[in-house]
């Protein structure tokens, strides 16, 4: 086992100033409990000592997880099948026949124990650190109000929290809030272990410091002998920079591959380069992540990882080809239908610069296919190809003689 | 090396626009043209934000409604490439179909949203000179449970005394956003300043908690409408106001 | 471990059967099926494993007995021994009951404030009746109660672990709802059970448990060491106003917190008391059921409905407030009934008896919208003698006036005064 984590500063946050609101961390223990946390801080200016807060809660998850690893009674998890618990929300509309299980009011007694030390700490730090003087310049005079009176003091230090734990017999991951776990298994498939909160929704998330925290967390556990491979824990700063999920999954595998690769040096040096980067190129927000893999099992499963991209790259570029033939079929019928009006000229238009787009987004796709390629089966490999192809040809207007009905028209035909 | 190479994409995180505008009968002549022709000038400017903006790019779609629903393009287009075509104006004010419509599209899997992570919540802008000639609250109904509707910006242009400024009320959540216009120039002014303010506050990363995007966009053309000639915002009507369910 | 199939027929102690139908559901102890038992739909309990000679007994002897109050989902049949193990018949637990632990976790919600008083009555009752009887709770915990959110109706089920008061069955309850002598290692008797009723009530009314606050949470594993303190030997209330070690703690006793300061000030003094360090060591004087029913009746009497919101409201009569809109409530017109004062405004329901049963119903004189009216929702004719001294009888469903001096007889044992405090 093997684990690593690293938070940074947001690019957007640089601009103004404000500090790292995310914290991670990641440790494996001697006895081989493996632990991985990423909390992000609120960023409103209601949340100005978030990072404090975010600090704090990464703090207490790792200690308390360690005590409840420590005193749980282990049967409760030994055996139990991958089962999700979602957050608390909705009324229930059925007979619920389960009983509270012991495993469940276990949990519980974790999250509450996680709440309650947070609210303490945060409690003694506002009480040790009043207002600094730049708190006093920045900070909207209702929130230093706020904080004055003590009144919701969890405002000010919120933030969300994700936690993955693993020891020899079993594991478990709970979430609160946004931001997203991956985790793969042998095949190189990829999940997300704990359920979603659709209250996380844009910018909206759950969080420690909302006064029904208890039951908004949500969280998963096994014991049947079944382990992620790897397990990525990621801000929302991360999943925000790559918009769909199979863009994020892709780079989490781009980084199990590197893992493998070069090296496990190598690699959290490149992380720690890249993330930067990525804040700047995509959410603009804190990015921080929290990984723990095995090293053997990862080893082993580095091809399929490779053909899980190809397989993903390949119905990348067949749906560009679909957009692609469907926008010439598009401009093939506005050509030849004869007469045009200000909207057929329009939609000529678009029909033309999604072939340009797609033939453009096509050629990115094939140099990706093409490294892939290459990954798997090394130089010897046979670039992609197919007959939608990588350009538009040149086309020149044809005279066409159909035999049948006997007539004559004018086709477009690629260029010899 | 990074591990940011050609096998991974980042793609630039989008925030759409939406403009739904009636054009029944009583739009027809000089206020569908003012629409027309303050849309079309509006586009450059949305791109200009687009292009400057770190943070997203943006994205337009235009749904009009008469007697029923259209619209414009069956995909949201980057605003430099969104070539606006004249709306007419004839027909009845089917405000219910268009909510059912628009909260058709906004959806991900059947729809012109894409996933969350990514994406900025929508600015809905609506425009309207008349009331409703169908069942709009069941229509309300349905896009008010919508996710990507509760998270937008939402704001409504009455044209003239004759808009019907609490249902446009009812659609914003608040008479706040609510603004009046007397006359063509007005109207012209309006769409611009409604929608470049829309586009810049909405495409920015914001901070969850503070003011809503809506407020800030509330509180901005406000400012502008005071020195706007002929455009006000509505007055105080009995809007239910519509309350968020997360906080 | 044993389990049923489909078909299986059961013999029954004393002759007949059950035919098993389906699974219903299962915990630690065992399953529940649903069975036929002469073509009547009924539940059965059999147990995973074969208990000992003396619980089977005991169950027997409680089928022989029958149910102390109509809030037991008592055994009614007991099986032969077979297979391994036995099990008992009970009804069916009818649509719309959910357990308690659904109100804790709020999944679930009363629908009214007299549905919730309901419930606190109706358990009182059975404790009350099941102490009658000489038996005591053996393992009494949020498990054991279903209940109905429109109604506050309530079924107690699992009464295999009731025994005679000084025995005991060898299941331990959960220690979150055992007296603290009970934790340390007593043996549970009607005191302990008076301990169990009132951690029982207090998280009916407050959905969090009495001891449960920042003392608690700051354990991140509940061991059977940390139990023992936290429920037995350093056992502390969280509201005791001596000791402040174990405030709730906001994000996790969210419940309690907001309720706490609403609910009437009697049930917070009533709470304290019990919960004080000395009674929690003097099981002796710990309140008995008859106590907590006056209690709650007399709850009961100060929740109207607001005249201005509509919305149900808890009275405190030195400022008579309704704790939803803030307003005003005007309380000037009551029922005085022995000891108990009922307040009266318009749409708030009476009642009269302990049956939990409304039986009067306050509305608006349709001419005089200055007067109230009682309107008779028993069974039975009221007698109402007026100032003047003319007598009057009031049938089912029939209104009378709210007028001072009216004097009511609702029956034979509860004789009533209308008074009107600015007349």
């Amino acid at each position: 086992m093997r684990c690593f984590d690293f938070h940074c500063q947001g690019e957007s946050h640089k601009a103004t100033d404000k500090v790292c609101q995310d914290y991670s961390y990641s440790h494996i223990d001697e006895d081989g409990l493996a632990i991985a946390v990423v909390c992000d801080g609120h960023g409103g200016k209601h949340y100005f000592r978030s990072d404090v807060g975010a600090r704090f809660a990464t703090e207490i998850i790792a200690n308390n997880v360690r005590e409840f690893v420590n005193n749980i009674d282990e049967t409760l998890l030994v055996g139990q099948p991958f089962t999700q618990q979602a957050a608390i929300q909705t009324e229930i509309d059925r007979q619920d026949f389960r009983k509270e299980r012991p495993v469940d009011n276990a949990f519980r007694q974790l999250f509450a124990s996680i709440i309650g030390q947070w609210q303490q700490r945060i409690e003694q730090h506002a009480k040790d650190n009043p207002l600094t003087e730049k708190e006093n310049e920045q900070v909207e005079e209702q929130y230093k109000k706020e904080f004055l009176s003590g009144y919701k003091l969890e405002k000010i230090y919120g933030c969300t929290l994700m936690a993955y734990v693993s020891t020899p017999k079993y594991w478990f991951a709970f979430h609160l809030g946004d931001g997203k776990m991956i985790s793969f298994d042998r095949e190189a498939q990829w999940k997300e272990p704990v359920l979603w909160d659709d209250r996380c929704f844009l910018n909206k998330t759950t969080s420690i410091c909302d006064s029904d925290a208890l039951n908004e967390f949500r969280y998963t556990y096994q014991g049947d002998g079944g382990f992620p491979v790897a397990i990525f824990l990621g801000s929302d700063g991360m999943d925000d920079s790559f918009g769909e999920e199979t863009n994020l999954v892709n780079f989490y595998v781009r980084v199990a591959k590197s893992l493998v690769k070069d090296g496990f040096d190598a690699t959290f040096a490149d992380i720690k380069e890249t993330l930067p980067l990525l804040s700047k190129r995509g959410s603009q927000d804190d990015m921080s992540i929290a990984c723990v893999y095995d090293e053997t099992k990862l080893t082993e499963a580095l091809p399929k990882f490779i053909l899980w991209q190809i397989a993903v790259t390949k119905a990348e570029i067949l749906s560009v080809n679909k957009k692609i033939m469907d926008a010439k079929d598009r401009r093939s019928s506005l050509e030849l239908s004869g007469s045009y009006t200000d909207k057929s000229r329009i939609e000529l238009r678009y029909a033309q610069n999604d072939i340009d787009r797609g033939y453009a987004q096509k050629q990115q796709l094939l140099k990706k296919m093409d490294i892939l390629l290459k990954e798997y089966h090394g130089n010897a490999f046979v670039p992609y190809q197919d007959e939608v192809g990588i350009a538009e040809k040149e086309r020149v207007l044809v005279w066409k003689m159909e035999e049948h009905p006997f007539r004559v028209h004018l086709v477009w035909e690629d260029k010899k | 090396m990074s591990l940011l190479d050609e096998t991974v994409s980042v793609p630039r995180r989008t925030m759409t626009l939406f403009f739904m505008i009636d054009t029944s009968g009583s739009m027809a002549g000089s206020k569908i043209g003012a629409v027309n022709d303050a849309v079309v000038n509006v586009l450059p400017m949305l791109d200009e934000i687009s292009v400057t903006n770190p943070d997203a790019e943006i994205k337009v779609a235009a749904l009009e409604f008469s007697t029923g629903c259209n619209w414009l393009y069956n995909e949201p287009k980057l605003a430099n490439e969104f070539v606006w075509q004249d709306v007419q104006a004839n027909g009845l004010t089917s405000l219910g179909a268009a909510c059912e419509e628009l909260e058709n599209k906004l959806s991900r899997s059947k729809g012109f949203m894409q996933s969350a992570s990514g994406s900025f919540a929508p600015a809905i802008i609506l425009l309207s000179d008349g009331a409703p000639t169908d069942n709009f609250e069941a229509g309300l109904a349905k896009l008010k449970a919508n996710n990507w509707f509760k998270s937008a910006i939402k704001v409504a242009i009455a044209i003239g005394d004759d808009a019907d400024k609490e249902v446009l009320a009812k659609f914003t959540g608040t008479n706040e956003a609510v603004f009046t216009v007397h006359n063509i120039d007005a109207l012209k002014q309006i769409i611009r300043v409604v929608a470049v303010t829309s586009s810049q506050i909405g495409s920015k990363s914001s901070t969850a908690g503070d003011t809503t995007k809506q407020d800030q966009v509330i509180s901005e053309v406000q400012n502008a409408v005071d020195n706007i000639d002929g455009a006000e915002v509505a007055t105080k009507v009995d809007g239910s106001s519509y309350a968020d369910d997360w906080d | 471990m044993s389990e049923l199939k489909f078909g299986e027929k059961i013999s029954l102690l004393n002759g007949g059967y059950v035919t098993i139908k389906k699974e219903l559901g299962r915990g630690g102890q065992g399953i529940v099926y649903l069975v036929d038992l002469n073509g009547q739909p009924k539940a059965l309990k059999w147990y995973h494993n074969m208990p000992d000679a003396s619980f089977y007994n005991n169950l027997a002897n409680n089928v022989m007995n029958g149910a102390p109050s109509s809030a037991f989902l008592w055994p009614e049949r007991i099986t032969e021994r077979q297979k391994g193990s036995f099990g008992y018949v009970m009804a069916l637990r009818p649509q719309n009951y959910f357990e308690f632990g659904n109100f804790l976790l709020a999944k679930k919600s009363f629908k009214s404030f007299q549905a919730m008083m309901a419930a606190a009555m109706k358990i009182c009752n059975g404790f009350m009746m099941l102490h009658r009887f000489g038996y005591s709770y053996q393992d009494l915990n949020d498990g054991n109660f279903f209940i109905d959110p429109d109604t506050g109706d309530v079924l107690i089920c699992d009464n295999d672990n009731v025994m005679p008061q000084g025995e005991k069955s060898g299941i331990m309850g959960k220690a979150r709802y055992m007296a603290p002598e009970i934790v340390a290692g007593g043996i549970p008797d009607k005191y302990s059970d008076r301990f169990s009723l009132s951690v029982i009530l207090f998280m009916l009314f407050y959905a969090n448990h009495p001891f449960e606050g920042a003392k608690v949470v700051a354990c991140p594993c509940m061991t059977e060491a940390y139990e023992k303190k936290f429920y037995g030997s350093e056992a502390v209330f969280i509201y005791d106003p001596n000791n402040k070690t174990n405030l709730p703690v906001r994000g996790i006793h969210q419940n309690v917190i907001r309720r706490w300061p609403v609910m009437p000030a009697e049930l917070r003094d009533t709470f304290i008391r019990e919960f004080s360090p000395e009674m929690l060591k003097n099981p002796q004087s710990r309140m008995i059921e008859q106590n907590w029913g006056k209690l709650i009746a007399s709850l009961r009497d100060k929740l109207v409905i607001c005249p201005h919101c509509g919305e149900e409201t808890f009275i405190d009569e030195a400022k008579p407030q309704c704790m939803n809109c803030g307003r005003d409530v005007d309380v000037s017109r009551r029922l005085k009934l022995g000891l108990r004062t009922l307040l009266l405004t318009n749409g708030t329901r009476l009642f009269i008896d302990y049956d939990n049963t409304p039986d009067a119903r306050v509305a608006v004189n349709p001419q005089d919208r200055n007067m109230l009216l009682l309107q008779n929702l028993t069974k039975e004719k009221w007698t109402a003698e007026t100032p003047s001294g003319k007598v009057k009888s009031v049938e089912p469903n029939e209104f009378m006036p709210v007028k001072h001096g009216i004097k009511v007889g609702f029956n034979a044992a509860n004789k009533g005064e209308i008074i009107i405090n600015n007349q």
